[in-house]
């Protein structure tokens, strides 16, 4: 049985109502005019990653309905059977419409998984007709029309058979991670040899050694779950870069962690996955001392919900069983949060898989994209090239950094130790922490230093660009947000010349004040400090040497401390 | 375009229905309409993906199904707590029948199952918490077969549930 047309007739209402300007294709440029674009694309464009692309759009659906059986291995009975293989696609095309040619040359691809949610009006069944089932997969298409139009084939998977699923043999994450995997496997054959449902429409068309995963909420612990399986048991597939959009993090038996680069999408006023678990797999991804490492950034943004970033979960788009799940103060509008979406994702996937390197100052968070002015959002980011001077997972000792170096600190500190900044569990400083890091916290009431060294011969950071730390106030009745406070940062040299960079920390723009809506939350997020801004003050600053860093803290405050790093 | 905009609207004034707010709650943050519950032994399968071994060896649990009126999925696992003791294991859903949907939760620890115990509910925070009607009476889980616990390697469910005592 094919849903086909009745998913058409979704996709033009969806993009209709949707009122995406960004997703209107132009009409003039050829895909290799696309290219050379793109190469020469202005810095400017760093804060415009969702402005539509110059190529058209082409869409096309397939539609394997009982496709397979998912069995784990060494059984033979499925955990899943009958599993569908259905997504929407978008590409870029010689015209645009369905079933157009594709752009010559090949294009990167992109492979979106919704979440868990109603799969037929409105419960968990899966015995209602095909027409009738809920279109969890056509929600992204805001997403897809914008990377289409950057040249890459989008897709979004209709993950119906694991969706309010499960099994004891296997969980729905697995099992989404898997199903992933299979339509990969269906790219692979389209590429090299074509096939139903579309012939050779997309015979060497398809970039496999650049693809991408974005996942919604239980997907987005889905694609981890994919690019796990996929290294573990050495599928071969080139997942490049994974981004998942307000995740779960909850499968009991394996915190799937990715190795490529990573970028969390978390929205404070989520109301569904409200103890914001999916900030965990941040701080786990690409941890100190791991094998491999690669970079990762996340964007916190006040007051998004869980359900907007998807269209058809979203009440105002007339999809049966949609809810509006975020509270707290300050929510942004659904218009807003999805352009944070394509503002960032589209611009974390060309910077990705296309080489668009000049998206990294909206990744250091260094200029704020178009139309999000008015948006509160946070960035926390770690370059895969870095020197940790402490990333506080070495011990717990508050006497000696990762490099094994001194740490020293004036004695008036009213709060100097490290701690579980976690939600739950031993050894935590208060409840109101996400993440999964063990990191400093600092309080005073006067003026007080906090200086790690770096040993001798670990003093040349002239290969870096920027001095980085996580911080973040802390959530507690002790500490009110509007207490006058600031932070000096500084580097000392073997000389001891010492060269200072100032934060105000009672605002929130520099280092945010916890949320305290929704809960209550102490979230991390980077400063990043150039260099070249310590040697403004003194130019003869030498980076051959530097001896140590020093915090310096004024007025009244109590923040917690993670990841400080030499970095790109 | 008129045309497809008015089939879109009918299409929407058809179909639109937000999930149910009961006394001015969010609807993510209602308690479940928990119905009653039953319980049975059941073979957890060894389990790898790649190197990592989940599980080396079949292994006996016991599946609590929990029957919920007007479930909400979500993206955040419902929690089942007994005797006050959350399950920190699997949990999913395992049939709908009209508005009863039936939600599983796998014990795999026996020292978790104690006779006479309260099993309780809960979807998202504490405020979400409600009681499951009954209470747990260990003589009624429903055992394995004979010949599948024999098949497997597995000790008997008494035997099992003495463990945790």
């Amino acid at each position: 049985m094919s849903n086909v047309p009745r998913a058409a007739a979704w996709t033009v209402c969806l993009s209709l109502w949707a009122g995406v300007a960004w997703a209107k294709a132009p009409t003039t440029r050829s895909s290799e005019t696309a290219r050379a674009t793109k190469m020469s694309r202005s810095p400017t464009d760093a804060a415009d990653g969702c402005r539509p692309g110059p190529d058209f759009i082409g869409t096309a659906e397939y539609n394997f309905e009982d496709e397979f059986d998912l069995t784990p291995a060494g059984s033979t009975t499925p955990a899943y059977p009958g599993v569908d293989v259905r997504a929407v696609v978008r590409y870029p095309a010689k015209a645009a419409g369905a079933g157009q040619p594709v752009a010559g040359g090949r294009h990167p691809l992109v492979v979106l998984l919704h979440g868990n949610h109603v799969t037929c009006p409105c419960s968990c069944s899966h015995t209602c007709a095909p027409a009738s089932r809920i279109p969890n997969h056509l929600g992204y298409n805001y997403l897809l029309d914008v990377l289409a139009s950057w040249g890459f084939i989008a897709v979004s998977i209709d993950g119906f058979d694991v969706t309010c699923a499960g099994s004891i043999a296997m969980s729905d994450y697995e099992a989404r991670g898997r199903l992933v995997l299979r339509h990969l496997a269906k790219w692979k054959d389209w590429h090299t040899a074509g096939g139903a449902p579309w012939g050779k429409l997309f015979k060497g068309r398809v970039d496999l050694s650049h693809i991408g995963l974005s996942g919604h909420s239980r997907g987005g612990e889905g694609v981890v779950a994919a690019e796990f399986i996929n290294r573990a048991e050495g599928l071969g597939f080139q997942i490049e870069a994974v981004n998942a959009i307000a995740p779960t993090d909850q499968d009991p038996n394996v915190r799937f962690v990715p190795q490529v680069p990573y970028f969390l999408l978390l929205a404070a006023s989520d109301g569904d996955v409200s103890n914001l678990q999916g900030l965990r797999t941040y701080d786990r991804t690409s941890l100190g001392g791991a094998p491999v490492q690669s970079e990762k950034a996340m964007l916190w943004v006040y007051g998004a919900n869980h359900n907007f970033f998807n269209t058809v979960w979203t009440p105002s788009f007339g999809v049966a069983c949609a809810s509006d799940d975020g509270f707290g103060d300050g929510r942004v509008s659904e218009q807003l949060q999805r352009l944070v979406a394509c503002q960032s994702v589209v611009p974390f996937f060309r910077m990705q898989l296309q080489d668009a390197s000049d998206f990294g100052p909206l990744f250091r968070g260094e200029v704020v994209a178009q139309g999000l002015g008015g948006v509160r959002m946070y960035w926390a980011r770690q370059d895969a090239v870095r020197k940790e001077i402490d990333n506080f997972d070495t011990g717990d000792d508050r006497t000696t950094n990762s490099l094994g170096g001194a740490v020293t600190a004036s004695g008036g500190l009213v709060t100097f130790d490290e701690f579980e900044l976690k939600a739950s569990g031993p050894d935590l400083f208060n409840p109101s922490f996400r993440g999964f890091t063990h990191g400093l916290v600092l309080g005073w009431s006067s003026p007080q230093t906090y200086e790690s060294a770096l040993p001798a011969a670990q003093r040349n950071v002239s290969g870096y660009s920027a001095l980085a730390l996580r911080i973040g106030q802390i959530l507690e009745t002790a500490n009110p947000v509007d207490t006058p406070r600031s932070l000096r940062v500084k580097l000392k040299t073997g000389a001891g010349v010492v060269s200072s960079v100032g934060f105000d920390l009672s605002g929130v723009e520099s280092v945010p004040y916890p949320y305290e809506s929704n809960g209550g939350k102490t979230v991390l997020t980077t400063v990043r400090i150039p260099l070249a801004d310590f040697r403004k003050g003194n130019a003869a600053l030498p980076l051959l040497d530097i001896q140590s860093v020093i915090l310096e803290f004024h007025g009244t405050g109590l923040v917690a401390i993670d990841d400080i790093q030499f970095t790109k | 375009m008129r045309t497809t905009m008015l089939a879109c609207l009918f299409l929407a004034v058809g179909a639109s229905k937000e999930a149910p707010m009961d006394g001015g709650l969010h609807p993510y943050q209602q308690p479940p309409k928990a119905r009653d519950f039953s319980a049975e032994a059941v073979v957890i399968p060894s389990q790898a993906i790649g190197k990592t071994v989940i599980r080396a060896q079949p292994s006996l649990g016991v599946e609590i199904k929990v029957r919920v009126e007007d479930y909400l999925p979500r993206g955040r696992e419902p929690t089942l707590l007994i005797g006050g003791v959350p399950v920190e294991g699997r949990s999913w859903v395992s049939g709908t029948e009209g508005n009863v949907t039936t939600l599983s939760f796998l014990v795999e620890k026996p020292e978790l199952l104690k006779e006479g115990a309260e099993v309780t509910l809960q979807t998202a925070d504490e405020a979400t918490r409600v009681r499951v009607p009954g209470k747990l009476q260990l003589g009624q889980i429903k055992p394995l077969q004979p010949e599948e616990e024999k098949r497997q390697g597995l000790p008997p469910l008494q035997g099992w549930l003495k463990q945790g005592r």
